[in-house]
């Protein structure tokens, strides 16, 4: 969870009855991450895992508080057309009042500009902009009380390191949901990038394009090193379904062993006190 | 009365008749513990009729009830 220690979010979603609880919830949850502007980008297995939700349903809340005008979702892309992170913006609830016509020809020399009037209901953080700009005012503990306007979000790094396996993905498995792109960039972060293309390659070999057989080839690289085949000696096969049955004869074995021993202990005693 | 191997031998054998049941070693060793005292031939002939009258795999007392109850008619048997 991000370190905020507020959330910021429209006070008009507390009363709304046509937003549930539950995408309340999910509304706050976006809100500990916005910058002072309401820009974010979190990932929506952070999300799942604040909220104890799936992904899927958090999509789905995200889609109806868009809807409703409480965020604005903005889809990116990289250049080879792949899916990057979304990035959220909060909407804040300020709305810009209406302003008389600013005087297109410069005031005359000794007059101050006009004074625009503002209601009661809006921050006093906006009337400082109008009348004579906040950037150099701005509270630092309370930044976001000073953010009137959602301003536009200035990235730092790239976030386009994964771009290779994403071309790689849709090359060779199918189309990238946003959803993939975020399992493939936790992924990135668990085994090296080599990994994870060779990986989508030996599943397209194999014949089984899903995200779940990656990752499981993955995992096994992982435990038994990079390459290496399943345990019956045969790569291009899963390892065979154990039954019920299979446990059942291998726990019988187990037991008859041991039972078989204690027989034997039992009856070397018995010759013993003979 | 019934050593382990036979019970361990009567249960592998049942467990092919309800193949989706699951045994563990410790159930084993629970079943073996609770039936010793019963002879092998009846808890054989009690484990032969259970499969052929059971739906699911027979607990404890099922197992038992059933070597107690359903002993073999040996003079049938000889007639």
């Amino acid at each position: 969870m991000s370190n905020a220690r507020f959330s910021i979010l429209q006070s008009k979603a507390v009363g709304d009855e046509k937003i549930s609880n539950a995408q309340f919830r999910t509304l706050a949850a976006l809100g500990t991450f916005g910058d002072k502007d309401g820009w974010c980008f979190p990932k929506l297995k952070t999300l799942s895992e604040i909220l104890k939700k799936s992904k899927q349903a958090i999509s789905m809340d995200l889609k109806e508080l868009e809807n409703l005008g409480y965020i604005e979702i903005k889809h990116q892309f990289h250049e080879d057309g792949s899916q990057k992170f979304n990035l959220y913006r909060l909407i804040f609830d300020i709305k810009q009042p209406e302003y008389p016509e600013y005087p297109l020809t410069p005031p005359e020399p000794g007059l101050t500009p006009p004074e625009y009037p503002l209601s009661s209901e809006v921050d006093g953080g906006l009337s400082k902009l109008l009348n004579g700009g906040l950037s150099s005012e701005v509270d630092p503990l309370t930044p976001h009380i000073n953010a009137p306007f959602n301003a536009p979000l200035k990235l730092t790094g790239s976030g386009s390191d994964n771009g290779e396996i994403f071309k790689i993905y849709e090359k060779e498995i199918g189309p990238l949901t946003p959803f993939i792109a975020d399992d493939l960039k936790d992924a990135e972060q668990t085994y090296p990038k080599s990994w994870i293309i060779a990986a989508v390659q030996e599943s397209a070999r194999q014949n089984k394009r899903s995200l779940k057989y990656i990752l499981a080839i993955l995992k096994r690289w992982q435990v038994d090193g990079f390459h290496s085949v399943n345990k019956n000696g045969n790569g291009n096969k899963p390892l065979k379904h154990e039954t019920p049955l299979d446990r059942t004869l291998a726990a019988a074995k187990e037991a008859m062993q041991e039972a078989l021993k204690e027989e034997e202990q039992n009856n070397g005693n018995k010759t013993r006190n003979y | 009365m019934a050593t382990k191997p036979e019970i361990i031998k009567l249960m592998t054998t049942m467990a092919l008749a309800w193949p989706k049941y699951e045994l563990s070693k410790e159930a084993f060793d629970v079943y073996y513990k609770l039936l010793q005292e019963l002879p092998f031939e009846s808890l054989e002939y009690a484990s032969l009729y259970l499969m052929a009258n059971n739906i699911f795999f027979p607990s404890i007392s099922q197992w038992r009830n059933a070597a107690i109850n359903h002993k073999p008619n040996y003079a049938e048997t000889y007639e």
